[in-house]
C-alpha cells in the first residue's frame, strides 16, 4: 500500500465514524490528490526542469541583447513576465510549466539588466531594492516552487555586494534577522499554507549562507573588522524563542536543563560563531518537526562553521590542535555531565 | 474516537501527508494527535539527541585535534618515527579489522581506515626515498595494494573509493603524459574507463538480485550510471562540437547507445528506478541538444538562431520531462517504483 493509499484508508475510518464532516472530508479528498499529482513530479524532475529552465533563459536573454542591446530588456522582460503569471496560472502540462518558468527567469533578469540601463542612481543600491519588490509582487502571482525558492537568494545576493562595497557590513547583521524572524515564524506556525514551503526551504539554507559568506567576507576586510556579537544576540534569542516556542512541543525541563541549557547555548555562540547557533536552530526545529532537510542542513553547516572557527584562530598548527582537542574532551566531559540531569518528566 | 492502527501506515512520509493537512487547517487538531502521539519526541528522545548530539561533536573535534597535531609538527618528525607511527596505526586497523570480521559495519569501517593509511604511507616512501613517482604512479600503486582489502571487504563504499582512486590514476595519466606524449583525446582514457564503470554496474544488479546484503543500497546504481554516461557524452559532445574526429570517440557513439537502450529496458521494466531513468534521458536531451546547436549555431551571424535555438532546447527539455513525468505516473498506477 502506498503512503497516500494509507492516508486515505485513515479518512475513510474517520468518515465511518463521523469524526470529520463530508465538507472536511471533500476538502481532504482534493488535497489528497494534488498529493498523488505532486509524486508524479518528484523533487529530481523538478530540478531537471529548473535546469532547463535556466538554459532556455540564458538563451533568451543573449538573443534579446544581440537586437535590442540593454534598455530594450526591459519591456521584454516585463511582457516575458506577464505571460510567464499567465501561462502559470492558465496553463496546464509539463510545457507551459517550463515556459512558465523559463521566461519568468528570463524577465526577471531581463528587467534588472534593462533598469541598470536606464536609471541614474547607483546601480549596487537600487537593483537588490527593486528585486525585492519585484519579487514580493510576483511571489504571489507566480505559483511556481522553483522560482519562489530562488527569489529570496536572488535579493540577498544582489544585496551583498552593495553591504560589503559600502563598508556597512553592520546591515548584516539586520539581513540576518530578518532572514531569522521569517525563518521562525514561518516554521513555526500552526497553520502553514503549502505555498510558503518553498520560501521556508530557501530561508532555512540562506540563514547559514548568509552568515558565512559575511563571516568570509569579514576575514578579507580590512581592519578594523565589525564585531559579529549582534547576530550572535540575535541567533542565540532565536534559538530560546524556537526551544520555548510550543510548537517545537519541548517537553518540561528539570531546574538543571532549564539553567544548563540556555547557560551552553550562551557560551557555544559567544565561543564559536553566530553560524554555530545557525545551524543548532536548523537542528532543534529539524528533529521537534521531523524534516530531513532541516536536519541535513544544520548537520552539514555544523562542522563548516567549526571549522571556520577553529582556522581563524590566531594562533600555531600545534596550540590550535591542542583548542580542538580541548574543546572536544570540554563537550565529552559535558555529555557526561548531563546523562546524570533528571529529564523532567514525571513518572508514574 | 476511533482507534487508528498503526503498524503499517507509520512511515515518515504517511506522517509527512498528515502534517501537510493538519498544517493546511484541514484535520482537526484531535484527530492530527490520535494519528501522530507517537512521533513527538519525548523528554527521553531529546536527552538522548542532546547527548548524541554532545558525543559526534566532541569525539570528532578530539579526532581532528590529534590530525592537526600531526599536520602541524609532520614536517618536524624524524622518517623513522612517522613510519613508525603509519605502520603501527596500519596494523592495529588491519588488526582491528580481522577481530571484528568483514561482515561487521566496524571491521568494513577498520579495513577504510587501513586502506587510508596505506595511501599516506606510499605518499610518504615516495618522498623519504625521492623516487621522483608522479601522482598518478602513486594512485595506481595505492589502487593497487588495497585491491586486496576491498575485494574481501565487502563494501559498497570501499570499492566506490577504489574505484574513484582508479579514475584519478588514469585520469592524471591522461593529463601529464598520454596527452603531451602521444597526443591522445580524452576519448582514449573515457571509454575504458566506462568500460568499466559499466562493468561494476552489470556486477552490481547481479549481486543486489542474487541478494547480497552489502549490496543492497540505492546509492550505487545512480553513481555508476551517472559516471558511465558522463564519460561517454563528453566525448560525443567534443566531437559533435569540434571538428576533429577519433576511432575512441566514433565508438563511445554505440557504447552510449547500448548503455541507454539496456538501461532504459532494465529501468523501466525490471527494476524500475525513475532516478536511473531521469539520468538516461537527460544524457539523450543533452546530446540531441549539442546538435541542434551545432547545426544552428555553427554559423555566427542570425541572431535569430538563438531564438529558434532556445525553443528547441525547452521542446526537448519539455519532452524529456514529460516523458519521465509519465513513467513516473504509470509506475505509480501500478504501484511499481519498489525500490531494492
Amino acid at each position: 500500500m502506498t503512503d497516500l493509499e494509507a492516508v486515505s484508508r485513515q479518512v475513510d475510518i474517520l468518515r465511518s465514524t463521523g469524526e470529520l464532516s463530508p465538507a472536511e472530508i471533500e476538502a481532504i479528498g482534493i488535497r489528497l490528490q494534488e498529493y498523488a499529482e505532486e509524486a508524479t513530479k518528484p523533487l529530481f524532475l523538478r530540478v531537471l526542469l529548473g535546469i532547463g529552465a535556466w538554459l532556455v533563459a540564458t538563451l533568451l536573454i543573449v538573443a534579446v541583447q544581440f537586437v535590442l542591446q540593454g534598455k530594450g530588456l526591459l519591456p521584454c522582460g516585463l511582457a516575458w513576465l506577464m505571460v510567464a503569471v499567465g501561462l502559470s496560472r492558465g496553463g496546464q502540462g509539463i510545457f507551459a510549466s517550463q515556459l512558465a518558468m523559463a521566461l519568468a527567469l528570463a524577465g526577471n533578469i531581463g528587467i534588472l539588466t534593462g533598469v541598470t540601463h536606464v536609471i541614474r542612481g547607483d546601480a549596487l543600491v537600487v537593483i537588490p531594492v527593486f528585486q525585492l519588490f519585484l519579487c514580493l509582487i510576483l511571489y504571489p502571482l507566480l505559483p511556481n516552487a522553483v522560482f519562489r525558492f530562488a527569489a529570496p537568494f536572488s535579493v540577498v545576493a544582489l544585496a551583498a555586494p552593495w553591504i560589503v562595497e559600502k563598508d556597512a557590513l553592520w546591515l548584516s547583521h539586520l539581513l540576518v534577522g530578518v532572514e531569522l524572524i521569517l525563518f521562525v515564524i514561518l516554521i513555526l506556525r500552526k497553520e502553514r499554507p503549502p505555498a510558503y514551503f518553498p520560501l521556508e526551504k530557501a530561508l532555512a539554507l540562506l540563514l547559514p549562507l548568509t552568515l558565512l559568506a559575511f563571516h568570509l567576507a569579514r576575514i578579507v576586510h580590512e581592519p578594523p573588522l565589525p564585531p559579529q556579537w549582534p547576530s550572535g544576540l540575535l541567533l542565540y534569542g532565536g534559538l530560546l524563542t524556537v526551544l520555548l516556542h510550543p510548537a517545537v512541543e519541548l517537553p518540561p525541563l528539570s531546574r538543571q536543563w532549564k539553567i544548563g541549557l540556555p547557560a551552553a547555548f550562551l557560551l557555544f555562540g559567544l565561543f564559536i560563531s553566530p553560524g554555530a547557533l545557525a545551524a543548532l536552530i536548523l537542528l532543534v526545529i529539524g528533529k521537534a518537526r521531523d524534516e530531513l532537510y532541516l536536519k541535513v542542513l544544520g548537520g552539514l553547516f555544523l562542522p563548516v562553521f567549526l571549522g571556520v572557527y577553529y582556522d581563524g584562530l590566531d594562533v600555531d598548527l600545534t596550540h590550535k590542535a591542542w583548542v580542538i582537542a580541548g574543546s572536544g574532551l570540554l563537550l565529552l566531559w559535558m555529555r557526561r555531565l548531563v546523562s546524570n540531569f533528571r529529564t523532567g518528566e514525571k513518572t508514574p | 474516537m476511533a482507534s487508528m492502527k498503526r503498524g503499517g501506515a507509520n512511515s515518515s512520509l504517511y506522517q509527512k501527508q498528515l502534517r501537510r493537512l493538519y498544517a493546511e487547517g484541514l484535520l482537526p487538531e484531535s484527530v492530527f494527535r490520535t494519528f501522530l502521539v507517537d512521533s513527538t519526541p519525548t523528554a527521553r528522545d531529546w536527552h538522548f539527541w542532546f547527548r548524541s548530539l554532545l558525543l559526534v561533536v566532541g569525539t570528532a573535534l578530539v579526532l581532528v585535534g590529534i590530525v592537526v597535531f600531526f599536520a602541524g609538527n609532520w614536517a618536524g618528525m624524524r622518517p623513522a618515527f612517522k613510519f613508525t607511527l603509519l605502520e603501527a596505526g596500519l596494523a592495529a586497523a588491519v588488526l582491528a579489522a580481522m577481530l571484528y570480521g568483514e561482515r561487521r559495519p566496524e571491521g568494513k569501517f577498520f579495513l577504510g581506515i587501513a586502506s587510508l593509511i596505506t595511501g599516506v604511507l606510499v605518499v610518504l616512501c615516495s618522498q623519504v626515498y625521492h623516487t621522483g613517482a608522479d601522482a598518478w604512479e602513486l594512485l595506481a600503486g595505492w589502487s593497487l595494494l588495497i585491491f586486496g582489502w576491498v575485494a574481501a571487504g565487502r563494501s559498497a563504499l570501499l570499492w566506490a573509493f577504489w574505484l574513484g582512486l582508479v579514475h584519478a590514476a588514469v585520469i592524471l595519466f591522461w593529463v601529464h603524459v598520454a596527452v603531451p606524449a602521444y597526443g591522445f583525446s580524452f576519448a582514449a582514457v573515457a571509454l575504458p574507463l566506462a568500460i568499466l564503470d559499466i562493468l561494476f554496474l552489470l556486477l552490481r544488479e547481479q549481486g543486489w538480485s542474487r541478494g547480497l546484503e552489502w549490496l543492497q543500497e540505492r546509492w550505487p546504481r545512480p553513481l555508476l550510471l551517472a559516471l558511465s554516461l558522463v564519460l561517454l557524452c563528453l566525448p560525443i559532445m567534443e566531437m559533435i562540437l569540434s571538428s576533429g574526429l577519433s576511432p575512441e570517440q566514433i565508438l563511445c557513439v554505440p557504447a552510449w547507445v547500448l548503455l541507454a537502450g539496456g538501461g532504459y529496458i532494465r529501468y523501466r521494466h525490471r527494476s524500475p528506478d525513475l532516478i536511473a531513468l531521469g539520468l538516461i534521458i537527460s544524457s539523450g536531451c543533452l546530446l540531441l541538444s549539442a546538435v541542434v546547436g551545432r547545426l544552428l549555431l555553427a554559423e555566427r551571424g542570425g541572431e535569430g538562431n538563438f531564438f529558434i535555438f532556445a525553443l528547441v532546447v525547452l521542446m526537448i527539455s519539455g519532452a524529456g520531462a514529460l516523458w519521465l513525468r509519465t513513467l513516473a505516473g504509470d509506475a505509480t498506477a501500478r504501484k511499481e517504483w519498489a525500490h531494492d
